[in-house]
């Protein structure tokens, strides 16, 4: 009891040091839509209007329609029908065109009468940022033309799309890059909130005094984390609504689950940044280690913008210690493939695993001495 | 149960020895002042006996209980003001002090009458944010805090450095009046001076304890006779006595120089005579009683040329 | 426009200082002599450090005429920094380079020839019998001789004026007086010194010394004649009865 007392001075404590400095406050919510916005438009500025390619051996009904769909689309814009799939290779070498369609020569007929047909999505696999874009919104205007074909109380006929990456085969366009944006900035921006919060303390002289006092130190780190998981939720929140609005990113699966999971996360982050303020004795130390050790991994091994099945193996195991990782499987599953939270269980135990090793780590490392 | 005790305190910084076997106690109720400059280890020792660092060797109590393994128990009954203004500026006078009170889990009501007659200087501006106060009155409130939660012992680290004169004075007349509650306080200084405001003291130097003595009883230690001696310009008169074959020590004062001589007994006469035979008239002098400073210079006397490693 | 007066080192004239609202300085008016040691009094937050940044050209004044070395403080601030050395209690020399390093820097930045570098510094350290510390990294030295090393920095470029910002906060009672001796022959070779000290005994040192209270300044004297004009025994005493005294009169809430 006494001590629930002695961790609500410290929270209120912490919160008016948050509500005082509103030039921080506005920084730390305001920042994390500005990057994302910012990053999400260059990236899928380059998905407008992307000129494609229609290799049609069909020639039916069916895939004209579909044709029609694809070209008529804000993503794609159709410049030229081929006639083999040959001719593909020389004009993405000519850099005509960023992708191509292939229908099968019986794909109409295949839909109706054996339930479903191919189409082949071939993208330049080199253009990693932002062929797997490409492709999910091909896929998008796929689905949905078969989702508005069939009656909604059983499944019909479908289309199975199949993917091929010239010159890159390997990379995987299961993905997005705007789930994998927000997960880099909740990251650094939550370990920064408490990394920074703790070490302007230092800086201060301020922990030297608390320090002074019978403060149990479980309850100095863990009453760092309260104010900014709030505010942390609040950026979060306004990331969602940029990815799910501006950027109209599906929600294919629970929103409740995702925001259960980006608390989750949240948590990992400030964590993470108790972690790194023990390591460091300014503000600018924190600053740098957080950068260095997030802002750089976290966009190369997290398969925020490389695919990871490409890496070497030791970085594949050094992205596997990212939260981010974790994470990007999370959002993008939720998001883009309506992951229910069962399939996800493995996933988020790491980030509770994580919670739990950060949190303790930096108690134990939290000295209860100068050094 | 002694309050404070030291026994052998050794700290060494890479190869810098700050303290060097100090050992020291301190009755319960003293106000007890560690004195001397910058360097002298006053600050190492004050954060060993608070709990904030570790020595390298030897062992202190506070209250009976030990810095190492109690030191939680010792925060309880502890209040520590460190040397730089540690508490938080983008709170209010008010906000401070409710939040010290909370961490000891009190408020500031339950413990209002010990820390009331300083508080109360500070009261009208208790909605004002702790870094826009004056460096007087961040004093005050940061001693305010450091009493909240009614300590036994009080650790104050040079609260009087870089701060004017009225303000010293006051600080001074706080601790002074601490003393009818019983608190027992350490508290280091490089002034000199304000030696004589403790009830005992240690001169430090060096990471060593020169000694310790009630103010009173170190004067009466100095073992040489002592003269004050001027004229109109002070260097001009340093400058001749420090030429003089018989000079044992020659230290400005103010408009005065104090003088001892290599000799036992002397004539002040004679010291006047050779003065003004060298060009410096008007010459007064008279014996004195030592002040701590100048008792402080006598135990350095040793150390005052540096001699590099 | 009247003509720098060669009988003053410093010579200052209603100079304020207002930062929006509130005067920092507040028309301070005094003179010093070349060669004079000029203490600098006054409480914390009195205005000093602020009086102090406007005479060595580094905060420009709001209103008020002001020259230092015979150089005008509004117009001729670069170049009056070429005549003046400057000693910050904070900041003042390099903890990584050894005495004689920092002093060929702060040579350098005067623009002396790594001659005269040498041939000063030489002259400095051996003068104040510091050689032997020449080749000692500044970080091995005790405080009061930092200070000692820190003055000869300041005194590397044959300045007219010196200031010194609480120099001797904290240093040994002996080394104190050792810097003082060096202030003493420094202003007997005719550099004026202008010092600020919380220490009252060194305010007995100065020649003259003025006194700030709330961006005022309510006197300027020696200090033996405001002791028989307050007909009390020491500064230390002095400073209590005017600060405190005119607190009193003018009803000044702490702020």
């Amino acid at each position: 009891m006494k001590n629930f007392k002695i961790f609500k001075g410290l929270v209120r404590k912490e919160f008016l040091h948050i509500l005082r400095d509103w030039r921080s406050l506005t920084m730390l919510l305001g920042i994390p839509i500005v990057l994302v916005l910012l990053f999400g438009s260059v990236m899928t500025m380059e998905i407008k209007d992307a000129n494609i390619a229609v290799v049609d051996h069909a020639k039916d009904h069916d895939s004209k329609e579909l044709i029609n769909l694809i070209s008529t689309s804000e993503f794609f814009k159709l410049v030229k029908y081929l006639d083999t799939s040959d001719e593909i290779d020389e004009e993405f070498k000519k850099g005509t065109i960023r992708m191509a369609f292939v229908f099968d020569k019986d794909f109409g007929y295949k839909l109706h009468h054996e339930g479903h047909a191919q189409i082949q999505l071939i993208a330049d696999g080199s253009k990693i940022l932002t062929s797997p874009s490409l492709i999910s919104y091909g896929k998008i205007i796929i689905n949905k033309h078969i989702a508005s074909k069939n009656p909604p109380s059983r499944a019909g006929y479908y289309i199975i799309p199949t993917v091929r990456m010239m010159y890159n085969k390997n990379l995987n366009g299961r993905y997005m890059t705007v789930p994998g944006i927000m997960s880099t900035v909740i990251l650094l921006v939550g370990a920064l909130m408490t990394s920074l919060s703790i070490t302007k303390e230092k800086e201060l002289g301020t922990l030297e005094l608390l320090l002074s006092t019978p403060i149990n130190r479980f309850l100095i780190m863990f009453a760092k984390i309260v104010p900014y998981l709030i505010t942390s939720f609040i950026s979060a929140l306004s990331i969602i609504w940029a990815a799910k609005y501006v950027f109209e990113v599906p929600v294919s699966g629970s929103m409740g689950l995702l925001l259960l999971n980006t608390v989750l996360y949240i948590l990992t982050a400030l964590a993470l940044g108790l972690l790194i303020s023990t390591f460091a004795n300014s503000q600018l130390t924190a600053m740098m280690i957080t950068m260095t050790l997030l802002m750089l991994p976290t966009e190369v091994l997290s398969g925020m913008t490389f695919p990871t099945d490409s890496l070497p193996v030791v970085l594949q195991w050094l992205g596997k210690l990212l939260p981010s990782t974790w994470f990007n499987i999370i959002s993008k599953g939720i998001l883009l493939q309506g992951a229910k939270g069962g399939s996800l269980f493995f996933e988020t135990a790491m980030l509770v695993i994580m919670v739990m090793v950060f949190y303790f780590w930096s108690v134990i490392r939290f000295k209860p001495r100068l050094q | 149960m002694t309050p404070i005790s030291a026994e052998n305190i050794v700290m060494n910084y890479g190869k810098v020895k700050a303290l060097d076997a100090v050992s020291l106690k301190v009755e319960k109720g003293e106000l007890f002042g560690l004195i001397g400059p910058d360097g002298a280890g006053k600050t190492s020792l004050i954060k060993i006996l608070g709990t904030l660092l570790l020595a390298n060797s030897g062992t202190a109590e506070i209250e009976g209980m030990d810095v190492v393994k109690q030191y939680q128990n010792i925060r309880r009954q502890i209040g520590y003001m460190p040397g730089k203004f540690s508490l938080y500026q983008d709170l209010t006078v008010e906000e401070n002090l409710n939040f010290y009170a909370s961490i000891f889990g009190t408020t500031l009501e339950e413990n209002y009458d010990l820390i009331k007659d300083i508080y109360k200087q500070i009261e009208p501006f208790k909605k004002r944010r702790a870094g826009k106060l004056s460096g007087g009155m961040k004093q005050k409130l940061a001693l305010s805090c450091a009493l909240i939660h009614k300590p036994k012992v009080l650790f104050l680290d040079e609260p009087t450095r870089g701060v004017d004169p009225v303000s010293r004075q006051d600080l001074w007349d706080m601790l002074q009046s601490l003393k009818k509650d019983n608190i027992t306080i350490l508290v280091s200084t490089a002034y000199m001076e304000e030696a004589l405001l403790c009830d005992r003291i240690s001169l430090m130097d060096h990471g060593k304890i020169l000694a310790t003595n009630s103010p009173d009883g170190l004067i009466a230690n100095f073992d040489k006779p002592l003269y004050a001696i001027r004229s109109g310009n002070s260097f001009n008169i340093i400058k001749k006595l420090k030429a003089y074959k018989h000079a044992n020590s020659v230290y400005p004062f103010g408009d005065w120089v104090h003088y001892t001589d290599k000799r036992d007994t002397i004539d002040p006469l004679e010291i006047k005579t050779y003065l003004e035979n060298n060009d410096t008239p008007n010459v007064e002098i008279k014996q004195i009683k030592a002040s701590v400073e100048d008792c402080y210079m006598s135990l350095t006397s040793k150390n005052q040329n540096y001699e590099p490693a | 426009m009247s003509q720098p007066e060669k009988t003053y080192s410093i010579s200052v004239e209603n100079l304020t200082k207002k930062f929006d609202d509130f005067v920092a300085v507040d028309k301070i008016t005094f003179n010093v002599q070349k060669g004079e040691i000029f203490g600098f009094l006054g409480a914390n937050g009195a205005g000093k450090t602020t009086a102090m940044r406007m005479l060595i050209g580094v905060l420009e004044p709001t209103s008020g005429k002001g020259q230092v070395a015979g150089y005008d403080i509004f117009k001729n601030s670069r170049k009056l920094k070429k005549h003046i050395g400057y000693m910050s209690q904070k900041f003042s020399l390099y903890d990584d380079l050894t005495a004689k390093e920092n002093m060929r820097f702060f040579g350098g930045i005067y623009g002396l020839t790594n001659k005269e570098i040498s041939s000063r510094t030489k002259e400095l350290l051996t003068h104040f019998g510091m050689e032997h510390i020449e080749k000692e990294r500044v970080s091995s030295l005790p405080l009061g001789w930092k200070q000692k090393l820190a003055f000869c920095t300041a005194l590397m470029h044959k300045p007219d004026v010196v200031f010194l910002d609480e120099p001797t906060s904290g240093v040994d009672p002996s080394i104190r007086r050792q810097f003082w001796e060096m202030i003493y022959e420094t202003a007997e070779g005719g550099v004026t010194v202008l010092v600020t000290t919380h220490n009252m005994d060194e305010a007995e040192y100065c020649h003259r010394i003025s006194m700030m209270v709330a961006g005022k300044m309510i006197t300027v004297d020696t200090p033996q004649n405001l002791k028989d004009k307050y007909k009390l025994e020491t500064m230390g005493e002095v400073f209590l009865h005017l600060a405190r005294g005119y607190e009193k009169e003018h009803a000044i809430t702490a702020s």
